[in-house]
């Protein structure tokens, strides 16, 4: 378990965390969402020891992070940057991994590699920002560390190697059950593979909670104006989106007594989140 | 050996190991090209900088590689800790295999040269200190000046380390101070503060420190070894210190 205590990190005239207190249990799918800048790097990094909290304190299965290899050798970080060399070949980070993690699947790197057409032969540097983020992925899940983090694991990739690499997260987790935990943006593709769920804004954390519960704490409702704004008349309503003649109702609660000229959906995550770190309010 | 600490070390020796194998091939050619001079010419050549270069160059390569390293190994989840105890190992492995080659290197290319008379092939540190080195046979000498070289060796690259790491903890305006405070001191400001010093009782001092320090191959051994501890001792905080910086 990954117990983040009272953490606050400052640079200079900016917090970039503020008193955050979260915590990432074992074996779950998390979601850390929030906004460019929100702090979702900042605390990544902060649970990997890469950099240092300006208060509070990260336990990683009730042992102290910083400076502790045995801890650090649990948790694998894929940056949003690269810090690999670039001149190092794709081959040789993977070997090279396969000797800082014992667990390391070399074999499964190298199929994965095949798999996205990810030359292992290139060069770091030579690598484009899709096939980067796919190298750094892959070195990632086959790290088999027992908490994988990941940061925009997405960035640049296009849509059918998204969908791969989505699978191939799934795929990794039900073969070896760990804790991984996602930092994205591109919320509503990602929804479909988390089970928990982490909102960050302005460094602070907005919601923990699990990502079907926060789902079914709402409903979408869809039909004509009129017959919308009668509906969600006295209601908890989320936010509304109007298209043409017709409008869109984000509510909160279960729906009840629903016309038949109107249609239920599920909460939509994305809409959700815009709400949420638009008006910096909790559910 | 912790197996932690051992994969560092490995790690540092790896990415070390290639520019030292191209600055060998490199001093190679160039002894090989002076040789070849001094075959079809009458004129006379002396070569005596293998172990000056290797200074510079292990000078070089400590404070081009701290960053890299430092970021590769964090990513791979290595403590700071850990990887100030790899990067002190294998500096001290990479300056002691430097010592043995350029001794190698002096004693083959002396030998081999031995019978041209317009090519002397010398060391850098022998002739600096000729007239002790004359006194001792032949092991004596050469354990002498592998102990020298190698001091000096680890000496430069604890500065560059250091340097580096303390480069790699500053902001952009400090950067530009150390880059260019660094040379600005020692061609600017050292040679006024020596003519001022020089004129005043301090001179004598200095004098009898800089004298006790290096004028025996062993002193200078000493004072490099020293120099290389309190350099590895003072960069530990600084590393310990240090974050990922963004790119």
């Amino acid at each position: 378990m990954i117990e983040i205590k009272n953490v606050t990190k400052d640079y200079k005239d900016v917090r970039a965390l503020d008193n955050v207190t979260l915590t990432f249990e074992e074996n779950k799918i998390y979601g850390l969402l929030g906004r460019n800048g929100a702090g979702k790097s900042t605390l990544l990094n902060i649970i990997t020891d890469k950099v240092f909290p300006s208060q509070g304190e990260v336990l990683v299965d009730g042992e102290k992070v910083s400076n502790n290899d045995e801890v650090l050798g649990k948790m694998f970080l894929m940056n949003e940057k690269n810090y690999y060399p670039e001149a190092m070949k794709v081959y040789e980070i993977f070997n090279w991994t396969d000797k800082f993690y014992p667990d390391f699947d070399l074999v499964s790197a190298f199929e994965l590699a095949e798999k996205f057409k990810l030359n292992t032969k290139s060069r770091v540097k030579a690598l484009s920002t899709g096939y980067a983020s796919i190298f750094k992925a892959i070195v990632a899940l086959c790290s088999n560390a027992k908490y994988i983090l990941l940061d925009e694991p997405v960035l640049g990739l296009d849509a059918n190697h998204r969908d791969l690499l989505y699978k191939v997260i799934l795929d990794r987790y039900a073969t070896v059950r760990r804790t991984i935990i996602i930092s994205t943006h591109l919320i509503e593709e990602v929804s479909s593979v988390i089970e928990e769920l982490v909102i960050i804004h302005n460094g602070k954390v907005l919601l923990q909670d699990s990502c079907e519960k926060v789902l079914s704490s709402g409903f979408t409702i869809t039909g004509k104006i009129q017959d919308v704004d009668e509906y969600i008349n006295g209601k908890d309503v989320i936010s509304t989106e109007t298209f043409g003649g017709l409008k869109n109702a984000y509510v909160k609660g279960k729906p009840q007594n629903v016309p038949s000229s109107l249609e239920v959906t599920k909460l939509d995550l994305q809409k959700l989140f815009i709400q949420l770190t638009n008006d910096k309010e909790g559910l | 050996m912790r197996s932690k600490t051992k994969s560092v070390y490995k790690y540092n020796i790896m990415t070390c190991a290639k520019p030292m194998g191209i600055y060998y091939f490199m001093v190679l050619m160039i002894i090989t090209f002076f040789v070849v001079i001094a075959l079809f010419s009458s004129g006379s050549t002396h070569v005596s900088g293998v172990e000056f270069a290797t200074v510079i160059f292990l000078l070089v390569m400590a404070l081009a590689d701290f960053r890299e390293n430092f970021e590769a190994l964090n990513q791979y989840g290595m403590s700071r800790k850990t990887i100030y105890k790899g990067k002190v190992l294998a500096y001290s492995s990479l300056a002691l295999a430097a010592a043995i080659i350029d001794r190698i290197i002096v004693i083959a290319a002396s030998k081999i040269t031995s019978s041209l008379e317009n090519f002397i092939f010398g060391s850098f540190f022998t002739t600096m200190y000729e007239s002790f080195f004359d006194k001792l046979n032949f092991w004596s000498e050469n354990l002498l000046a592998l102990l020298l070289s190698f001091s000096a060796y680890l000496a430069l690259m604890s500065f560059g380390t250091f340097l580096s790491a303390v480069f790699y903890r500053s902001n952009r305006i400090g950067r530009i101070a150390i880059a260019a405070g660094v040379p600005i001191f020692i061609f600017v400001a050292l040679p006024i503060i020596a003519a001022y010093v020089f004129t005043t009782n301090l001179a004598n001092l200095i004098t009898k420190f800089i004298d006790f320090t290096l004028s025996t191959p062993l002193r200078t051994s000493a004072t490099c070894l020293l120099g290389a501890i309190i350099l590895g001792v003072i960069s530990y905080p600084i590393i310990m210190r240090a974050t990922l910086k963004g790119k």
